[in-house]
């Protein structure tokens, strides 16, 4: 037979020079880990991974392969337009570069997600240096064979591979013949789709997800049988002739490149000329602090800054702290407030460059987890920009570096239970139905598993083998990427070409493009990004800062704020926390009567516990009894001492827990790392059990006891993916207090921010606005002969400032059509609708949407004559203006208090005129139905009913299924904790209701009041078609 | 008042006064009969279970119809299938199918024309059926409404009946469940007074601008000046009122039956040999020829009784794989039919009837062959036509391939013939239907091995390696050895 092996041979080593990962989305059925770690047990020399017009899994393939002394060749497979199937190979790193420009290339001119690349393509942009396996369909084009010989010369093979598909013989004749005829080697290749035979049942699946169709319509398009994972060498051996496995040996002899070759080199626009970064970086540090401190930098200070300077320099990260100072700085020139977080933003360096507010001072320096020398990890500074002008921000990014060199980071999105739910449920061809409640059960289902039980409560028999595949199937899918999706707002910047360092594609936004490689990848290959990211809060806060400087008649920086306001405090350990950030949450405002934030730092740990973390890791309710001295602080050691005690002795932050396996376990700093990264990914992954041992055996060693240890551990699996980081939190407390104290003093100016910025934050502008009148700020209706395009405030001399609302808060009116109106206004008040449509050029539609605010109200009287007369504006023309038609006078009806209360909240989202609860008042009262603030004055454990506005339901995963709501009345808003029990008896009014009735129990402690629901009732058609707004399950 | 409205009332009890007046006697008179379940009936979805039928709507599939008990938990149409389960887990869903809901609602046309001549499918929910000329004949309006609800009620589907002089009207009224009897124009206006615009078919953004307006009712409507209406919200809105006063006429469509045929021929006396009587079945086939002829058309059947003394008639069913009209073609089938199944006793009476009737499709001819020979086509659909006639319907079948790699998928057969894949390697013809156990030392493997792993999916997962082997009587074989039980050969298949 032509091409059997011959069994006699030398048993040689082999390179797989086709592989898969799952970075060719749906298509392979494992990850790079898997593919190159089965490929170093097998004895493999090498493993070429070669997804498809893609370098996104190379990374991850590459950490693991030092792990497991393989050598891994970079490469990629590309189908062009016309058929034809190759592999390109790099063999060096200038190779490398081409490969990457070329994948850049074909992604570039393609949708996201797709790829186009021509003939003509690769022979101009042609990867000099890399090596090519041309992949040879059932048909044999000896054209292209021809055609790539010519482009690729003696760096083309013929790449063949048998699957026992039954022809094999045929095929392998068929090769070689050609092979012979255009004289190039064949090599053996195994179109690698898994790392194991065992993962075919998956790569079926994948297939039918990929193709959009239950497996059981796919027939041929699935592969015939398993062949296409690694086989060990023997089996290779016995497939093919020597001679093929021996090419491949000598194809990756020449591929010399490794990952590691890869250096990141910084833009250099940055330091002026007769400068060199680190000189230039001391320079703008000086300044820095001859700014921050004006009459002398404290000694502890001056000898922090010049310990993190030498470091600093020590790891050649200055271009880094330049090119975020430099984004800063632009930002600052605008206006554009900002604000650094993070390890590295909190350091002195940075807030003498202004990179972070933040006052070393004022935080005792409690970072030392700045930058290590031991760790080569990057420094991790995050900027948080105003949202609506954040793109400015890029765009200036964009401007200086040029698109060619600056690009977003890439995040994978991953198959998470319920996506795997759905796709699984779908290829193996259960009805929409069935796969929709299947998906919908996933929040129940305990740590992510198909539970038995909860498949029997959606109508599933456990034991059924179809649901049996599907509970194996969707834990093996779990965490397989399925696209590239655009990172929030890390920038990579480059000195030179961004795209001859990892390939760059397009992302959904138009204009926007991503590189292949996600955060980690970045991390793990030394290249720097800085996040540019948004927060509605800082718009919020400068218009605030604006309005305050309108009617105080001062400028405001964020420096005037008088720090550590007592008032302040007062105000939100009452938990009058609407509004202010970070704290605002239900789960917040029962937090903090409770922990009672008395200063900077309780409000940092005020943000960092009310987090899943803290919460499953059961650090809360030791913490706020220490607290409240009912608990004894104890340290088994001065080392843990020094950890813990500013939080109590309970680790509450990331930093302390990696902390504590270095000082109480003996983790090297690089070992605390990995902890941090296996904390993040155990749940997807498992993984935390190497650690657990070394952990616990640490701990013994040093002499802490078995029962510490165990409860440090637990407490490090609670954390999760949520450990919150201090150097975070420490910023986001800092804008915490700065809205809290706006919210205190200048309650209008604060609102109306609010009310410019959304959408933000926990509330709606109806929740927003009834706090503002609760603390006594007058607040005025839209109307057209008063409002500006946004809320505004109105300020009489020496009179507090009125807030009244902008066009901005009616819905469907245009910008524009509000600018003309303030503009036609300006020069006379309107006489009539005829006279507004006239002069601001308003259109039907205009008018419709300011009627339906009652905007017209001063001019015609009410909204249903608003109505008519705006119905009855024709269009303007040139030169006849609006034409005059006398008209009957209509016989309409004068609005109901109710309907106009309805009308309100359509147009404008709230009312000014009563509350719907307080129209309802009466009939309420006669039912027994009491107001949420009296139930204040009832005694603790007593039954009592309430009706409210549902405007929030959740379901955290760190309450075991219950459900919490939020109702709204005239006089406030009432929490309830509903039972997974009450929650499945009555599911209905639960998830349903707009107006809710809710009999239940009292519960009061620690001036939190919760009602806990019994009987529920939903009231919706009471209020008719009242738009409310509940903010379900986020 | 000359309108009673019987809300949420389905017992038509009522006595309407006044019912014809004199002035009325020649004016149409409509009744709407609107059938609430159609979406779900057409399904043979059981009505007392929570059921639903849902449909896209904009790209997105939601709820259509929904059954009582389904609303009871809260299930609403317009809402999305997950939604709905939610609320309700025990709901059960099928797509809807607006084919059989118009299947249905023609049956029910075809039950109207017993009651008026002219019927109404202008709408796909309801009939309208015009009553004016029918009344005396049904003793008046409530008589007729209440035998054609026992009729519409004994085909298993719930009318909710509204008349008035105005189609729109009396649709609207049947729609929003008013079973209400207005007799004339005059009473119309008041009786639509109360109902919400939001019944209107207008426009939903007129509504919604009317209703801002502080518009509920159409006494509101009613109120206001016409040309400021006009101006404000078009002239579709007062056509709509016009139409809804019965002051529009209106064109709607006829409905008539399908056709079909059916003719019968009394034998003098009791016939008992094939031949005797033979000669009326080929008259009865002659005059259905002629009638399909006549109208164009073929049939895809005929059926044939032979009525018997005081025993059930004989039925003999022909089916044809393509529309025909050749009674040469059909009597043969039937000779040879009656050929070979005995009769039970001797025939009194004949009667030939049609099942569906199809439009003719000529054939393809070619200009210039003038020959009258059947094209070999339609020779070869007469030999099968008379194959399965004779053989019986199941058992002519074709070989075909189906995609799937499984050989004992990949090969059916099919009632009719399908193309082949090509690309796979050599199968051999005959299949097994069970794999034989064979001993490996008995056989010699001549092909390369061709692996097959596939069909976890289903309850015929298969791991088998094919070989093309030849057996010691030479006989060249398609065996297997089973991979999942290690070592075990079979044979699967038979090369010719």
């Amino acid at each position: 037979m032509a091409c059997s092996a011959d069994i006699n041979a030398p048993v040689s080593g082999f390179a797989e020079l086709h592989c898969l990962s799952n970075f060719s989305f749906l298509r392979s059925a494992s990850h790079p880990e898997e593919l190159v770690e089965e490929a170093a047990r097998l004895g493999y020399q090498a493993l070429a991974l070669t997804d498809e017009c893609s370098l996104a899994g190379v990374v991850r393939a590459h950490l693991a392969a030092r792990k497991h002394a393989i050598k891994l060749i970079i490469g990629s497979e590309f189908v062009l337009e016309d058929g034809l199937k190759l592999i390109l190979l790099a063999t060096d790193r200038s190779s490398y570069g081409n490969l990457s420009a070329l994948i850049t290339l074909a992604r570039r001119q393609a949708e996201k997600g797709s790829y186009r690349l021509t003939k003509t393509d690769l022979a101009l942009h042609f990867p000099q240096g890399c090596l090519a396996v041309w992949l040879a369909n059932d048909q044999f084009q000896a054209d292209d064979g021809r055609w790539l010989k010519q482009l690729f010369a003696d760096d083309l093979w013929l790449g063949v591979g048998k699957f026992l598909s039954g022809r094999d013989e045929i095929d392998c004749q068929q090769a070689e013949a050609k092979a012979r005829q255009l004289a190039i080697p064949i090599v053996a290749c195994n179109d690698v789709h898994m790392h194991r035979r065992s993962r075919r049942a998956l790569q079926d699946t994948l297939t039918a997800i990929r193709l959009g169709q239950p497996l059981s319509q796919l027939g041929y398009a699935l592969f015939a049988n398993g062949e296409r994972h690694l086989r060990p060498i023997p089996r290779l051996i016995q497939l093919y002739p020597p001679a093929w496995l021996q090419q491949s040996l000598v194809i990756a002899e020449r591929c010399r490149f490794s990952l590691d070759e890869l250096r990141y080199e910084y833009p250099q626009e940055l330091v002026p000329d007769g400068h060199t970064p680190t000189s230039w970086l001391r320079h703008l540090t000086e300044a820095g602090i001859q700014n921050r401190w004006p009459h002398g930098v404290p000694e502890k200070v001056r000898q922090q800054i010049e310990h993190e300077l030498a470091l600093i320099v020590d790891l050649a990260y200055e271009p880094y702290f330049l090119t975020v100072h430099d984004i800063v700085r632009y930002a600052r020139e605008q206006g554009i407030l900002c604000q650094g977080r993070g390890s590295a933003a909190n350091s002195a360096v940075c807030f003498c460059l202004g990179i972070t507010e933040v006052d070393p001072g004022r935080m005792n320096l409690l970072f030392e987890r700045f930058l290590s020398r031991e760790r080569n990890e990057p420094p991790d500074i995050d900027v948080d920009f105003e949202h609506e002008r954040r793109e400015q921000v890029i765009q200036y990014i964009y401007r200086k570096y040029g698109r060619h060199r600056a690009a977003l980071a890439a995040t994978v999105i991953t198959y998470r239970t319920r996506s795997a739910v759905r796709d699984v449920g779908k290829a193996l061809g259960l009805n929409l139905a069935q796969v929709e409640r299947l998906a919908d059960s996933v929040d129940r289902w305990d740590g992510y598993q198909l539970m038995p039980e909860s498949l029997k409560e959606c109508g599933f028999n456990p034991d059924s083998p179809t649901v049996q595949r599907l509970a194996v199937l969707v834990q093996q899918i779990k965490g397989f990427p399925r696209h590239l999706s655009q990172h929030v707002g890390g920038f990579v910047i480059a000195r030179d070409e961004l795209s001859r360092l990892v390939p760059v594609e397009n992302a959904a936004m138009a204009d926007r493009t991503v590189i292949q490689w996600e955060k980690d990848d970045l991390e793990a290959m030394g290249l720097l990004k800085v996040d540019v990211l948004a927060l509605g809060m800082l718009s919020a806060i400068r218009k605030a800062l604006e309005y305050l400087g309108q009617y105080t008649g001062r400028t405001w920086t964020l420096a005037n704020i008088p720090a550590e306001d007592p008032a302040v405090y007062a105000m939100l350990q009452q938990a009058d926390s609407i509004g202010v950030f970070q704290v605002e949450s239900r789960a917040q405002m029962t937090m903090l009567p409770r922990l009672k934030p008395a200063n900077y730092y309780d409000l940092v740990i005020e943000i960092a516990i009310v987090r899943p973390g803290p919460i499953q890791g059961e650090m809360v309710h030791p913490y706020l009894a220490r607290r409240k001295g009912l608990e004894k602080v104890e340290y088994p050691s001065p080392e843990v001492q020094a950890v813990l005690e500013r939080t109590l002795g309970i680790p509450i932050f990331q930093e302390q827990v990696m902390q504590l396996a270095m000082v109480a376990a003996g983790f090297t700093a690089d070992e605390a790392d990995q902890l941090r990264r296996a904390m993040a990914a155990w749940k997807r992954k498992g993984g935390l059990e190497p650690f657990e041992r070394k952990l616990l055996d640490g701990m013994r060693v040093r002499g802490y006891s078995q029962e510490f240890a165990q409860r440090i551990f637990q407490q490090i699996k609670g954390f999760g993916d949520y450990g919150f980081p201090e150097s975070h939190s420490a910023s986001f407390a800092l804008l915490a207090y700065i809205s809290a104290w706006l919210k205190r003093h200048h309650p209008a100016a604060f609102c109306c921010a609010l009310l410019n910025s959304q959408p933000m934050g926990f509330y709606g502008p109806s929740q927003l606005v009834q706090d503002a009148r609760r603390h006594g700020v007058e607040v005025r209706p839209v109307d057209v002969q008063n409002s500006l395009c946004q809320c505004s405030l109105e300020f009489p001399a020496n009179a507090a400032p009125a807030l009244r609302l902008g066009f901005n808060q009616v819905k469907g009116l245009s910008a524009i059509a509000a600018t003309k109106i303030v503009q036609a206004r300006s020069r006379q008040a309107f006489a009539n609708v005829t006279d507004l449509a006239t002069r601001a050029g308003l259109d039907r539609q205009d008018l419709e949407h300011l009627a339906a605010a009652d905007a017209l109200k001063n001019l015609v009287g009410n909204r249903h004559k608003a109505f008519w007369a705006a119905g009855g504006i024709e269009s303007v023309t040139p030169v006849f203006g609006v034409p005059v038609i006398a008209e009957a006078t209509p016989l309409l009806k004068t609005p109901k208090p109710g309907q106009e209360v309805l009308a309100d909240y359509t147009s404008t989202r709230l009312s000014l005129r009563e509350h719907p609860l307080g129209l309802l008042r009466e009939r309420l009262r006669r039912r027994g139905v009491t107001t949420a603030a009296s139930l204040w004055q009832r005694r603790n454990g007593s039954i009592a009913q309430v009706a409210g506005l549902v405007i929030c339901r959740q379901r955290p995963m760190t309450a075991a299924g219950v459900t919490f709501v939020t109702l709204e009345d005239e006089t406030g808003q009432v929490n309830l904790v509903v039972w997974p029990a009450t929650a499945l008896a009555q599911r209905k009014p639960l998830l349903k209701a707009r107006l809710l009735s809710v009999s239940g129990t009292i519960q009061q402690e620690d001036g939190v009041l919760h009602l806990v629901a019994g009987k529920l009732e939903d009231w919706s058609s009471w209020i008719g078609d009242l738009e409310t707004k509940s903010r379900d399950f986020h | 008042m000359a309108a009673t409205a019987r809300a949420l009332s389905p017992t038509p009890t009522d006595r309407v006064d006044a019912l014809v007046k004199p002035n009325a006697a020649n004016s149409p008179l409509w009744l709407c009969a609107y059938f609430p379940d159609l979406a779900l009936a057409a399904l043979h979805l059981d009505l007392g279970q929570a059921v639903a039928s849902s449909a896209l709507s904009k790209g997105q599939t939601r709820l259509y119809a929904v059954s009582e008990a389904a609303r009871q938990a809260g299930v609403e149409p317009g809402m999305a299938p997950a939604a709905a389960l939610a609320l309700c887990p025990g709901l059960s869903i099928r797509n809807r199918d607006p084919l059989a809901e118009r299947q249905a609602l023609q049956q029910l046309a075809e039950i109207a024309l017993d009651f008026s001549p002219w019927v109404s499918l202008d709408q796909t929910d309801c009939l309208l059926l015009e009553i004016r000329s029918c009344l005396t004949l049904f003793g008046g309006v409530e008589h007729l409404q209440d035998k054609l609800r026992t009729a519409l009620q004994t085909a298993r589907h719930r009318p909710l009946i509204a008349i008035s002089p105005s189609p729109t009207a009396s649709t609207l009224l049947a729609r929003l469940n008013l079973e209400t009897i207005v007799s004339d124009r005059q009473a119309l206006r008041s009786a639509l007074g109360p109902l919400p615009i939001a019944a209107l078919e207008l426009d939903d953004k007129i509504l919604h601008r009317l209703f801002r307006t502080g518009i509920r009712q159409l006494t509101d409507l009613w109120r206001l000046p016409r040309d400021g209406l006009a101006k404000r919200y078009g002239a579709v809105l007062l056509q709509q009122l016009d139409k809804l006063a019965g002051q529009q006429t209106q064109v709607l469509q006829a409905f008539h039956k399908p056709p079909s045929f059916q003719a019968s021929r009394e034998m003098p006396i009791e016939l008992e040999r094939i031949e005797h009587f033979f000669p009326a079945v080929e008259q009865l086939a002659g005059e259905f020829a002629a009638f399909l002829k006549n109208r164009d058309a073929t049939t895809l059947g005929i059926i044939l009784e032979l009525h018997h003394h005081d025993r059930p008639a004989t039925r003999l069913t022909l089916d044809f794989r393509v529309g025909n009209r050749a009674p040469k073609h059909w009597c043969s089938l039937l000779y040879e039919k009656l050929e070979r199944s005995p009769l039970p006793a001797p025939v009194l009476a004949l009667t030939l009837l049609s099942s569906a009737i199809v439009p003719f499709q000529p054939e393809r001819f070619s200009l210039f062959d003038d020959s009258e020979q059947p094209s070999s086509e339609a020779e070869w659909q007469a030999v099968l036509d008379q194959l399965q006639a004779r053989l019986g319907h199941h058992a002519l079948k074709f070989p075909g391939t189906c995609s799937d790699h499984r050989p004992e998928r990949a090969m059916t057969d099919t009632p009719s013939p399908l193309n082949a894949n090509p690309g796979l390697p050599s199968r051999p013809l005959w299949l097994l239907p069970n794999p034989d156990p064979i001993r490996i030392g008995d056989v010699h493997l001549l092909s390369a091995v061709e692996r097959i792993e596939s069909g976890w999916w289903d309850d015929q997962f298969i791991r088998r390696d094919y070989f093309i082997a030849k057996d010691t009587r030479g006989r060249k074989l398609w065996v297997y050895r089973d991979l999942n039980t290690k070592n075990q050969w079979f044979v699967h298949g038979l090369f010719g």
